[in-house]
């Protein structure tokens, strides 16, 4: 689904140039779960915003399925985050002035194929909390209405940047176990980028990344339930 | 935020700018009239009267508190100028070798030497007739046609003002002062050893009531007119009355401005100062004291108010001046020297630093409350509920984001009431501008058209019979005359007394119709007196009772008439009564001393010759030359003050809205953030921001509709002069150029923060905060 070949990133910092990515080679595939582990600094943000549309690579480029990423304008890239991409973020990002449906329903108005709030909600099992605002919810809560709103709109990838970051181990897990059961469920590419080895177990396929290259790749056999891990 | 400041800077900036403005500009003109005064020896006391010998001015000199007389000769006269149609009219005075009292400031030539045909010209007259020195003129100075050679052109500071007689506006095209020599006067007049005008100076110290009194008493024997002092002048009176109503004005709409730029600085600087809580966390987590951080904002605080102040004293100096000028091509000085008004500048100054620190001081004690630890976190979602009208269950009616912005409004009702409140006071700032023009427009109507119909009014040197009536309605191209009789009077009512003309017109005149509140002609009963609102309010008397009216001149009659209506005029102060009445007051049978005239101006040109060669002719006024005058001079500069006035109101619309705007950016940066990651457009986004923006504009709205009222009604009470009252009137139009003002310069706010949400920081929301 996506084909990244020779990605770089260079960042000025005032005279300082941080070369973030140096040289990334990788191809993600339809419906597999990734688990990107880096440790902090390593680029595996950079990476995901460039997946994302956020932004663009310095040199390099990226395909998802028969788009030239590297070469979209912004409004191009806005609609592709708007049709195709899903996410979700460590600090949640909900519009506090809304309740949980209304957060998603904010994204299945503008989507073209979306699914209802209601079931969104229901599948991160939160059917019951439909209509309480951010501010009433726990940060579980509030990060499953996030995976409810990026899902709502049935998109082909969900990018989740440190999701369970901001979470105690309990809390972390369930919100783990959603995402496991979205990607099997609706059979949604989702690329988890994190910092915790141990969610490396969950995952299809793990890439290390460390200081803006891949070092290495595995793929597990076998799927370990979210529900199992522990760190 | 550097856009930010230079937004409260220029608030800021309009604010002093109005006050420097009003203030330096009053203090320009007083002080030009007053060095004036003095340098040229204005007399403190008038009176005209039918003539006396001149010994009796030397009886008039020993009275107690009387410095300095100087007894004249004046009368008007006509005028031949070539090329000029219509009549044109003179004042001519006697001019003393030496005078000590009004004396000239010749800006031309010279003053008189002789005794024979040489004559100083006033200079607006000079200047309009394209007249100097050297030039000559032709008048009929009481019958006796006189060719003088003009030696100078000079001002007087008894014609600052320079209009005709019962003129409200300058026409100097057709009138003009002259002095000639107290000899040439005599002699055409036949007033050898005579006079018939005097003026005086007071002793420092001397009450002008009992002089006036004294003067009266004197001269009740040799037809004296009443003796006024320097405020029933007309010149003065005309300039004492605009300096009451530009300070009268001074005191409301610029402290208007200053107040809400003041009360809008210190929102915006304590918003700004509330989103900075992270910065003051860090600084104090470095270890900066809470005193520190304090001084640090308060400095940001300084240079906003710094620049905003400069700019405001550039802009009201130069503002000042302007305007100040185009009120010395109304009131002529021989002088012109702009004097700041330093104390006003001072306060300004004073006011708007006041508020932007207790601003400041009043966030920066909140923010550093606050532990550096808790304050550098990102604060926790905000407490929300849905919004009064969803509670109400009409969230149908509304979409998401409308609904959105609803709630945030309710989270925050101070800060929506503060944005709502600034915007109110900059739309009521609008329409006053507005209203002033349609409040020039309402007295134009009214005086110039509904109650003044006729086009010409000719004013004869003596009283005279109905058959110059008869005369004047068989010229060529009158439609229609009408007589009056015009009785120089003191009115008293109690303690309160005042001089002025008492008009008597038939009862159903149409061509001065006398006109009540909601437009119905009055008709003058047989009996009784009819005076301004204004006048009533003057002289404490009201409908149904006496007043007594003392006439000046024929053989003086007193009487006590009763008031039998009042009329709510706009301009001067005026007295109507029956013309019949009148002339049985008088016991004079029917005389007239004027006639109304209405015209076609197809025969204007034959009409006119033949008024030229009727001898008692005094003065011709044309009501085309009154209107046109007053567009070109008040008209004029009310223009400019409202156009002025609406730029400062738009700068500070705009000031209010677009640090709404950016401070909403910035308390919702996040938000709009991740609502461009998750797919919405520019477009989307920023509609999501400004749309609680519109909807406290459109709250806005019938708020500042009912502020521009009560400031409309404030400055309505504030300019009540006996030359000019504002009406309250306020057009549609008025509305409609605020509503458009205000969505100016919201939308222009609006495109600029738009333009910002393009530089949102997308990839900082995604960024983990550890």
């Amino acid at each position: 689904m996506f084909e990244a070949r020779g990605l770089t990133k260079t960042y000025h910092m005032g005279e300082v140039d941080v070369q973030a990515l140096q040289g990334v080679d990788m191809d993600l595939f339809a419906g597999e779960l990734v688990v990107l582990l880096g440790a902090s600094g390593s680029g595996k943000s950079t990476l995901l915003n460039n997946l994302g549309g956020l932004d663009v690579p310095t040199s390099g480029t990226i395909r998802y399925r028969h788009r030239d990423l590297t070469h979209e304008d912004d409004d191009a890239l806005t609609r592709y985050r708007r049709e195709c991409v899903g996410f979700v973020f460590q600090f949640y990002n909900l519009i506090p002035s809304l309740t949980a449906r209304e957060n998603v329903d904010l994204i299945t108005e503008i989507a073209p194929d979306p699914m209802k709030p209601e079931e969104a909600l229901e599948m991160v099992g939160l059917g019951r909390r439909m209509d309480h605002f951010p501010s009433q919810l726990s940060g579980g809560e509030q990060q499953r209405v996030a995976i409810a709103r990026a899902i709502a709109k049935r998109p082909e990838v969900l990018l989740c940047d440190e999701p369970t970051g901001a979470l105690d181990v309990k809390t972390g897990v369930s919100v783990l176990e959603v995402i496991e059961r979205v990607n099997r469920e609706l059979g949604t590419l989702t690329v988890v980028i994190t910092h915790n080895a141990a969610m490396a177990a969950m995952a299809d396929r793990v890439i290390y990344i460390s200081a803006g290259k891949i070092t290495h790749e595995e793929r597990n056999a076998e799927r370990a339930p979210a529900g199992t891990l522990v760190w | 935020m550097r856009g930010q400041c230079f937004a409260v800077s220029l608030v800021i900036a309009c604010g002093v700018a109005v006050v420097v403005m009003s203030q330096s500009m009053i203090k320009t003109i007083t002080g030009i009239q007053t060095a004036y005064y003095e340098q040229n020896h204005f007399a403190d006391v008038f009176v005209q009267l039918k003539r006396a010998p001149l010994p009796v001015a030397e009886r008039i000199a020993l009275l107690p508190g009387v410095q300095e007389v100087q007894p004249r000769i004046s009368t008007l006269a006509r005028l031949d100028m070539p090329g000029m149609v219509e009549p044109v009219t003179g004042k001519f005075i006697s001019l003393d070798a030496h005078p000590s009292l009004n004396t000239l400031h010749i800006r031309k030539g010279r003053t008189i030497r002789r005794d024979a045909h040489e004559v100083v010209v006033s200079e607006p007259f000079a200047e309009a007739q394209n007249l100097e020195p050297g030039d000559s003129i032709v008048a009929v100075i009481n019958g006796h046609r006189q060719t003088l050679k003009i030696v100078g052109i000079a001002l007087s500071p008894e014609y600052v003002f320079e209009a005709g007689p019962g003129e409200v506006i300058p026409d100097h095209r057709r009138f003009g002062v002259f002095w000639v020599s107290y000899k040439e006067l005599a002699n055409a007049m036949d007033m050898d050893g005579a006079f018939n005008d005097l003026t005086l100076t007071l002793t420092p110290g001397a009450q002008e009531t009992d002089v006036i009194h004294g003067i009266d008493h004197i001269l009740d024997a040799y037809g004296g007119l009443g003796a006024y002092g320097r405020r029933h002048q007309n010149s003065n009176g005309r300039l004492s009355d605009e300096l009451e109503q530009l300070t009268n004005m001074s005191h409301v709409i610029p402290t208007i401005f200053l107040c809400v730029s003041a009360f809008l600085l210190n929102i915006v600087m304590s918003r700004i100062i509330g989103i900075q809580r992270e910065q003051i966390a860090i600084l104090k987590a470095f270890g900066y004291s809470s005193l520190q951080v304090g001084w640090h904002y308060i400095k940001l605080a300084f240079i906003i108010v710094l620049l905003g102040v400069i700019l405001g004293m550039l802009g009201g100096i130069w503002l000042g001046r302007a305007f100040a000028i185009i009120y010395m091509q109304f009131f002529r000085f021989p002088i012109f020297q702009f004097q700041m008004d330093k104390q006003a500048a001072g306060m300004a100054i004073a006011v708007s630093s006041i508020a932007a620190f207790v601003g400041v001081l009043s966030e920066v004690r909140k923010a550093i409350k606050i532990p550096p630890a808790e304050a550098m976190r990102p604060e926790p979602p905000a407490n929300f509920r849905p919004s009064i009208v969803e509670r109400l269950g009409l969230q149908a009616f509304f979409s998401q984001v409308l609904r959105m912005a609803m709630r945030n409004i309710e989270r925050k009702p101070l800060h929506a009431f503060m944005t709502v409140m600034g915007l109110a006071l900059a739309m009521a700032l609008m329409m006053i501008g507005s209203f002033l023009k349609d409040s020039m427009n309402w007295i134009e109507e009214f005086s110039f058209h509904l109650s003044m119909r006729e086009d010409v009014v000719i004013s004869f040197t003596e009283p005279t019979s109905y058959r110059a009536l008869a005369e004047v309605r068989s010229l060529p191209g009158v439609l229609w005359a009408e007589p009056q009789r015009v009785v120089a009077c003191r009115l008293r009512h109690g303690v309160h007394s005042h001089l002025l003309s008492i008009h008597g017109v038939p009862a159903e005149t149409q061509l001065e119709p006398i006109l009540d509140a909601n437009l119905h002609l009055i008709i003058l009963p047989p009996q009784g007196v009819v005076l301004s609102a204004k006048l009533a309010e003057i002289l404490g008397v009201k409908v149904g009772e006496n007043l007594q009216v003392e006439v000046l001149e024929g053989n003086r009659p007193m009487r006590e008439i009763p008031v039998v209506g009042l009329v709510q005029d706009y301009a001067g102060t005026n007295a109507w009564m029956d013309i019949g009445a009148v002339n049985r007051m008088m016991k004079e049978g029917d005389a007239i001393n004027s006639v109304f005239v209405r015209e076609d101006k197809l025969y204007e040109n034959d009409f006119f010759a033949e008024i030229k060669k009727m001898p008692r002719v005094a003065n011709v006024t044309l009501k085309s030359a009154i209107l046109e005058g007053f567009q070109a001079t008040t008209a004029k500069s009310l223009n400019i003050l409202r156009s002025i006035y609406a730029i400062f109101a738009s700068v500070i619309a705009f000031g209010v809205v677009y640090n709404s705007a950016r401070i909403a950016l910035a308390e919702r940066g996040r938000e709009l953030a991740t609502l461009r990651v998750v797919g919405f457009t520019r477009r989307e986004t920023s509609g999501v921001l400004l749309s609680e923006l519109a909807l406290l504009i459109v709250l806005s709205l019938p708020l500042g509709m009912i502020f521009g009222n009560i400031l409309a009604f404030v400055i309505t009470r504030a300019v009540s002069t006996e030359t000019i009252r504002l009406p309250y009137v306020i057009r549609t139009f008025t509305y409609a150029y605020a509503v458009g003002g205000v969505l100016l310069a919201a939308s222009l706010s609006g495109f600029f923060v738009a333009r910002q949400v393009e530089n949102l920081d997308l990839i900082g929301v995604l960024k983990a905060r550890d």
